[in-house]
């Protein structure tokens, strides 16, 4: 034997090392295991032997050659690796994803109409522009009620509908229409833009987002209303709100309910946001009166239910920490793209 | 409204560790909305009856070494410069660490231990402004300290528990007040704690028999006068108030003004009735309620003199002296010389005064009351508890006539509800004895007929506020506490609704938006009057009678101008970017449904292709029926002439446009640089599949092969002629594809070089390279032909 096994086995260690291109490792392979290669002569020069030896002796040789085609494939393997290599500062900031967005009280809307999509609630939509009697007449406001005089209403000089016109002031007069459609039972939401004229603030906006709810039907408990308002509140807020349901007059409902929720910043004890009463005024609600109900052609005396109607706006507010309403009609993206 | 718990005392026993806050939040449950619970007694902490033992004065100063007997606080020097310091007078003293609001300090001073002039002052005597208590002490003349003339108190008392303002005081909000007339008063509030604590109201003053006169009254309008009495009250003087009720007065927000005036005060927070005292020496019998006739006016204590003509009023044989209800005119006071008064309680038409306060510009505690709607009957309560303060304040006062004309009495309101009814509302049962037990305590009637209860509501819950069974339900209800009732799942019965069907059209419709990378944003449906397109005329438009701002009163016709806007205030922040809106317009006065959106960027073409982008994976992700995409001239509006296509639905109606915005448009918005694209369709013009309408297309099963081609074409032969020649230009042609299109640099001016791709395949076998190069020649040569375009 020329070269001993283990002479061999160094010897193609030094060269895969020093080699730095597929090419060059090929070569090494065809040097030891080609044709007329170290190991393939090798091999051959076996039969030289005595059989002892000759047995001895081929084990080993078969031994390097096993090792040999697999050190040649990694070195391959470990090239071809080598050549992909790319520098990356891992550190740098991720790149912004163009992406569209909701405003922020339409995601609110959507996911409301989803929670109440699960306990069977259609969604309705009215109009913008409605009318002093769906407004006011079919609300069971008295004739001579203030809010019909007062200047809160956009009322719309020009119509030609000969009835009084107006943007919505709010969203239940749209209730009626909805009823007028079919006959009972109701489970529907209604939300939507509605607008007063009022001076803006921090608090106060011209034009806002009501979302209301009504259920009618044979036998509903005013107590059921709070399935009503703990659906729309656990969706707010991710978790049940303690809330409590206290006596408010409304004309279109009776009896009409203001519903208090605990204070999500105290935790009821008490803070400067809820005036330290540890509740916070968050909807009105109510049975619908029964001049509502007969506006919509539905006999009081076979049907009942209960209306909520809540200012999203308000609970976007509270859901984000968000201190200005004027912000939700700003257009500024700034502001906008922080609720994705 | 501010509730006095001390005064509520004169009317019902509060058991005695009932809290201020316990009645706070009882009251907020189940009546009205409780906003807080002031002590007044609080802000006069450290300050204490003083007794004047000595006054001696300072050399070459207007000042006083005073000594003041404070009681249990000790003798006390004090150097003081008030003129009425005098012996033996009672004044108020503020001890070490309290805090008065001395005249020109400006911010509120911590009394201390002072040097002035070289003497110790240990205290300050106090005038009624430093202490807050110019509504109990009202200053009159020379300003001074407050002399403590008509006090029970020794030295050393506290000055709070001495005056009355060891008290608690509810802030009531007036809104929840509204449909409670009953309410506007201690007495009515005593009423309604009674009912609530189960406890009994105490007798109320009888006014007795009162002398009667023919000639106080003429005939009050019944249309604008339900009730109206005149009491004759003689050997009166007009003196200051008895301090517990100028304490009382000023507890709940009224000023003192003399005893008259505070009379008719006290009454009205009392009882809800108000009043009004006039001299009778200044009067021509008799009085009567009228309308205001033309020319007429009301002369006010302020120097102005509205007009009143059309308002109710109260007139005598001379001249009007009163808004009714809502204020006396100049002419109507009491004077220091008045010996006899001629007292008016009467009750007014609701919605005349609410009219005529609003017309005045007039708000007043009497026309707050009146508008909503107080009982005929509340006077004859009223009448009783002043004749009664009369007889202990004014002993030698005697009432010497009194009239009464009764217009419109207030009808007691019956009504029969069931006591099924009652408890399938709520939920629960109650038994017909507890719920009689709750009426009863509320003032009503009732007698029991089977299931039936026949209700008969007393007169100050009958104008208007009890009318359905409904109220009863509620009466029910909140006397129960609504936090007493179990949740009681409401049971329905499951049924298809409606249109239960999939998200509506908005929703898709925007979320479809978001996914191609568009902000939403909200904008006002008024319109800035110069971002009206020149075609509107004001016809076409909603106006507002009363709108945000005078350029503001039209109701948008569309909504990319508002758009426009939030892009320009954006446009400061970043060079590239998207927004949408999906709102409601009103174009020819009527109402639609729109979305919108614009685009901007730096290079036109490619933020037109985007939008276009837009508007097609619209339809196609969202299953509409399909549009065409018509190039067309929109000459005016916000739209580039040159860069625009009109929408057009199957059916031919037009349904939007999509188009670069015109430089004239984005200096109207102020949209200083970069490009904008916008599109606007009519939402409500869209029509969606009842159902996904995707067809499925087998998928090739033998390869399909294909080749690019660059021509040079004239800028006029436009992308659509060329695909609609190519796409029937052979049966093998799958697909002809845009790749992209150069000018500029070897391209002839008003050319472009436009890459295409085009697609080719057969379904029974593989095209070979001859038939593939066969139809690239057909191609070449198509466009040749009809474009005269030249293969690059």
């Amino acid at each position: 034997m020329s070269e001993s096994v283990d002479t061999l086995r160094e010897r193609l260690q030094t060269a895969l090392s020093a080699a730095t291109s597929g090419e060059a490792v090929e070569q090494i392979r065809v040097d030891f295991l080609g044709k007329k290669g170290v190991i393939t002569a090798l091999l051959k020069s076996l039969g030289t032997l005595d059989p002892e030896a000759r047995r001895q002796a081929g084990q080993a040789i078969n031994s390097l050659k096993v090792d040999a085609q697999a050190a040649i494939d990694e070195r391959k393997e470990a090239l071809l690796d080598a050549a992909d290599g790319v520098v990356i500062d891992v550190t740098m900031p991720g790149a912004s994803v163009a992406v569209g967005g909701l405003h922020p009280i339409t995601r609110m809307m959507y996911d409301l109409d989803d929670a109440f999509a699960a306990l069977n609630f259609e969604v309705y939509q009215g109009p913008e522009i409605s009318t002093e009697d769906f407004e006011f007449d079919h609300m069971n406001f008295p004739p001579d009620h203030p809010a019909r005089e007062s200047m809160d209403t956009y009322w719309i000089g020009n119509a030609s509908d000969n009835r009084p016109t107006c943007l919505r002031p709010h969203l239940t007069g749209g209730s009626v229409r909805r009823m007028l459609q079919g006959p009972p039972p109701y489970r529907f939401v209604y939300p939507g833009h509605v607008y007063r004229n009022e001076t803006t603030d921090a608090r106060h906006e011209r034009a806002f987002v009501q979302y209301e709810a009504l259920i009618v039907d044979r036998d509903v408990p005013f107590t059921a209303g709070k399935l009503l308002i703990d659906t729309i509140l656990e969706t707010v807020f991710g978790r049940p709100v303690k809330t409590r349901m206290r006596a408010g007059f409304f004309p279109f409902v009776e009896p009409g309910y203001e519903i208090d929720m605990e204070c999500q910043v105290c935790g009821g004890k008490g803070c400067s946001l809820c005036k330290h009463v540890g509740w916070l005024e968050v909807m009105p609600g109510g049975v619908p009166h029964p001049n509502v109900l007969r506006a919509a052609g539905v006999d009081p005396d076979q049907w009942t239910g209960f209306y909520v109607n809540v200012g999203l706006d308000r609970l976007v507010m509270m859901r984000y920490g968000i201190d200005d309403v004027r912000l939700f009609h700003g257009g500024d993206l700034r502001f906008l793209r922080q609720f994705r | 409204m501010k509730v006095s718990i001390e005064w509520l005392r004169d009317y019902v026993d509060l058991p005695p560790d009932l809290t201020p806050e316990r009645i706070m939040h009882d009251l907020t449950l189940s009546t009205v909305e409780v906003e807080g619970v002031e002590y007044p007694g609080r802000a006069l902490a450290g300050l204490v009856v003083g007794a004047v033992t000595a006054v001696e004065p300072v050399p070459g100063t207007h000042l006083h070494r005073v000594m003041v007997d404070a009681g249990a606080q000790g003798q006390r020097q004090v150097v003081c410069g008030a003129a009425n310091v005098h012996v033996g007078m009672r004044s108020v003293l503020a001890l070490p660490g309290a805090t008065i609001a001395p005249k020109g300090a400006g911010a509120p001073l911590k009394v201390d231990v002072v040097e002035m002039r070289g003497l110790r002052s240990e205290g300050v005597l106090c005038a009624a402004d430093e202490v807050g208590l110019e509504a109990v002490f009202p200053v009159s003349g020379e300003r001074g300290i407050i002399d403590l003339v008509d006090v029970v108190a020794s030295p050393g008392d506290d000055l709070a528990g001495v005056i009355g303002f060891d008290d608690a005081v509810l802030e009531i909000d007036n809104k929840s007040l509204t449909n409670r007339p009953d309410l506007w008063g201690h007495v009515g509030l005593a009423r309604e704690f009674a009912a609530i604590y189960g406890l009994v109201l105490k007798p109320q003053p009888q006014s007795g028999n009162l002398p009667e006169r023919t000639d106080l009254l003429g005939s009050p309008d019944a249309a604008l006068c339900n009730r109206f009495t005149a009491t004759v009250f003689e050997n009166v003087e007009v003196t200051t108030a008895p301090l517990w009720m100028r304490s009382r007065l000023a507890r709940v927000g009224q000023r003192s003004i003399d005893l008259w005036v505070d009379l008719t005060n006290y009454v009205m927070f009392a009882t809800g009735q108000p009043s009004h005292a006039y001299d009778q020496a200044e009067l021509s019998f008799p009085l009567t309620v009228r309308s205001g006739r033309a020319g007429e006016v009301l002369e006010l204590l302020d120097g102005s003199a509205p007009d009143v003509n059309g308002l109710p009023c109260i007139a005598d044989g001379t001249d009007v002296l009163a808004a009714a209800g809502v204020m006396g005119g100049a002419r109507s006071g009491v004077s220091d010389t008045t010996r006899t008064i001629y007292l008016e309680m009467a009750s007014f038409d609701a919605t005349l005064v609410r009219r005529s306060s609003q017309r005045l510009g007039l708000r007043t505690e009497a026309s707050a009351r009146f508008e909503k709607a107080v009982d005929s009957q509340r006077i004859d309560l009223g009448l009783a508890h002043m004749v009664d303060l009369v007889r202990t304040i004014q002993p030698q006062a005697r009432v010497t006539g009194h009239q009464d004309v009764v217009n419109k009495p207030t009808q007691r309101t019956s009504l029969t509800v069931d006591l099924s009814f009652i408890e399938a509302r709520l939920g629960k049962r109650f038994g017909a004895s507890a719920v009689t037990r709750a009426l009863t305590a509320l003032g009503f009637d009732c007698r029991e007929a089977g299931d039936s209860l026949h209700l008969t509501a007393p007169t100050w819950r009958s104008t208007g506020d009890i009318s359905l069974p409904a109220d009863i339900v509620e009466e029910v209800a909140r006397l129960h506490g609504y936090d007493n009732f179990a949740f009681v799942p409401p049971r329905i019965d499951l049924q298809r609704l409606p249109r239960a069907r999939r998200l509506p059209l908005d929703r898709r419709l925007r979320e479809q938006l978001v996914a191609t990378g568009l902000q939403e944003v909200f904008t006002y449906p008024w319109t800035d009057e110069a971002l009206l397109p020149i075609t509107m005329a004001p016809d076409d438009l909603f106006e507002l009678s009363a709108p945000p701002s005078p350029a503001q009163r039209f109701l948008r016709p569309e909504l990319v101008p508002g758009l426009l806007e939030v892009v320009a205030r954006n446009q400061h922040l970043e060079e590239a970017f998207g927004v949408f809106e999906v709102g409601a317009i009103f174009p020819g006065r009527r109402e639609a449904r729109s979305l919108a959106a614009a685009l901007i960027g730096d290079d036109p073409q490619s933020l037109f292709a985007r939008a276009k982008g837009v508007l097609e994976s619209l339809v196609r992700n969202l299953h509409l029926h399909p549009i065409q995409l018509r190039v067309g001239r929109h000459g005016q509006g916000w739209y580039d002439e040159h860069a625009v296509l009109t929408v057009v639905a199957a059916s031919g109606e037009e349904v939007g446009l999509l188009g670069r915005v015109n430089a004239r448009a984005r200096r109207a918005t102020g949209i200083k640089r970069g490009d904008v694209v916008a599109l606007e369709l009519r939402v409500d013009r869209l029509r969606e599949y009842a159902t996904r309408e995707n067809r499925y297309t087998p998928l090739p099963i033998y390869p399909e092969t294909g080749f690019d081609l660059t021509f040079v074409l004239a800028d006029s032969v436009l992308w659509q002629s060329v695909y609609e020649a190519l796409s029937p230009v052979d049966p093998t042609v799958r697909a002809v594809h845009w790749l992209g299109e150069y000018r500029g640099k070897g391209i002839e001016t008003g050319h472009r070089a436009l890459s295409l791709r085009v697609t080719l395949g057969r379904s029974d076998r593989t095209l070979t390279a001859e038939e593939a190069e066969s139809v690239r020649q057909t191609v070449i040569n198509r466009v040749r032909a009809d474009f005269a375009g030249v293969q690059r």
